[in-house]
């Protein structure tokens, strides 16, 4: 395709933009509004560079066409690359450090389980799985009873780039500054090595993360039994319709009892009453409730 | 593939962000402060480097004439080059695309950002 640059259109019409937010709730549920045009235009943008497009519209025909897979991930990874942190949402991490992960692990003793399932489901470039793993290492340190081995991190994202930086475990200095509030600060000392301006996470830390590559419009069944998923920060940006499934594929999951995490400022659509909040801490969890549906 | 990413930019804060995610990533920064101690940068590592980060206002040798002359230049003409402008400049973009800037970033732009781009550019998470 050539490029008559006069004719580029750099700007977004509200058309593209609903061809495009169509696409891109059809893709990954996401339910971005007007409001998030500028997303779209500047994110977008530079994919028209790479394809050699006119306008928006023309891009749009190209991922169309002859179903283009590769302009496909990359407007997926275009669109969904967000911000993370180390620890973020100070509260959450002192509750599972000081009651959840706690309690995961008296729970599989009593029910003798040999495993506790864990899903970081939109890792981004692996602080949040990462930080688990730190406190899930810290307990199992501290309790001689339990076994770090029983504890098993599946943590997936649907942008390749950012599950590559994570699988790497390397960070720059901005990434580590980003996150480590004064209860954390021990981790960064503790797990990374550092060299210069990069801080590598620990290897055995990072072998017990699992990274893969998933879409959470997708069956989630190959993660069953779950005893606790993160999903933080993330169904904000879903239709209601999608949060609604989203909620009741995750309640056929996680097994009774088990907790589900959302970000600080979230909270869950739950038709089903599938889930109950519970205070846990400074802050709250929803519980999988025992005879929800 | 080369092992060396050049960042061309005037300013030496973004200089630094920017070499501080190469390393993140394994490569090697190679930096230069003008587009014409970016060309004289090319010809002693060119033959290593795997992608250009080149902003577009600079002294000496803005961004557009170090593209124009790098993509004239048979050696490194099949160097991708990612273009590096503010929000005000986005128009600019189409005479570079035009002069074979195949990638480009906006700024302000976070690290995160930064970091992904170059490994959707490089085709790492591929």
């Amino acid at each position: 395709m050539t490029v008559a640059g006069a004719s580029l259109g750099l700007n977004m019409t509200d058309g593209e933009f609903e061809l495009f937010q169509a696409y891109i709730e059809r893709e990954c549920a996401m339910k971005l509004g007007i409001d998030k045009k500028y997303l779209f235009e500047s994110r977008l943008a530079r994919l028209l560079a790479e394809h050699g497009c006119e306008s928006f519209t023309d891009l749009y025909r190209t991922l169309r066409s002859a179903d283009n897979a590769s302009v496909r991930d990359r407007i997926i990874d275009a669109i969904t690359t967000h911000e993370t942190l180390w620890f973020r949402d100070d509260q959450s991490w002192m509750a599972l450090q000081e009651h959840t992960i706690p309690e995961l692990a008296r729970e599989a003793a009593k029910a003798k389980r040999s495993t506790i399932k864990i899903w970081s489901a939109a890792c981004s470039t692996g602080q949040e799985p990462y930080s688990l793993a730190m406190l899930i290492d810290q307990f199992c340190r501290k309790n001689t009873g339990s076994n770090v081995g029983q504890f098993t991190i599946t943590a997936t994202d649907i942008s390749p780039s950012a599950l590559f930086v994570a699988k790497s475990g390397r960070y720059d200095a901005i990434s580590m500054s980003r996150g480590f509030g004064a209860n954390w600060e021990h981790m960064r000392v503790t797990y990374f090595a550092r060299q210069g301006n990069i801080s590598t996470i620990d290897s055995k830390l990072q072998e017990r993360v699992l990274f893969k590559r998933f879409n959470l419009q997708d069956s989630f069944a190959p993660f069953a039994p779950l005893d606790l998923v993160l999903l933080r920060n993330v169904a904000i940006y879903f239709s209601e319709t999608f949060k609604r499934d989203l909620f009741v594929r995750l309640a056929s999951v996680i097994r009774p009892g088990g907790l589900l995490v959302l970000g600080s400022t979230e909270a869950i659509v739950d038709d089903g009453h599938s889930f109950s909040p519970e205070r846990i801490g400074g802050t709250y969890c929803y519980r999988r409730s025992a005879n929800g549906r | 593939m080369g092992r060396i990413i050049m960042a061309v930019d005037d300013s030496r804060m973004v200089l630094r962000i920017v070499t501080s995610a190469i390393e993140s990533l394994g490569y090697q920064p190679a930096t230069a402060n003008h587009g014409a101690a970016a060309l004289e940068l090319l010809e002693q590592v060119g033959h290593d480097v795997a992608l250009i980060l080149l902003d577009w206002n600079m002294p000496e040798l803005d961004g557009l004439a170090t593209l124009t002359a790098i993509k004239q230049d048979s050696r490194w003409a099949s160097i991708p080059v990612m273009m590096v402008t503010t929000e005000s400049e986005r128009k600019s973009i189409i005479t570079a695309i035009q002069a074979g800037a195949r990638h480009y970033l906006t700024k302000p732009f976070s690290n995160q950002d930064l970091i992904t781009r170059i490994v959707e550019c490089l085709g790492l998470g591929d």
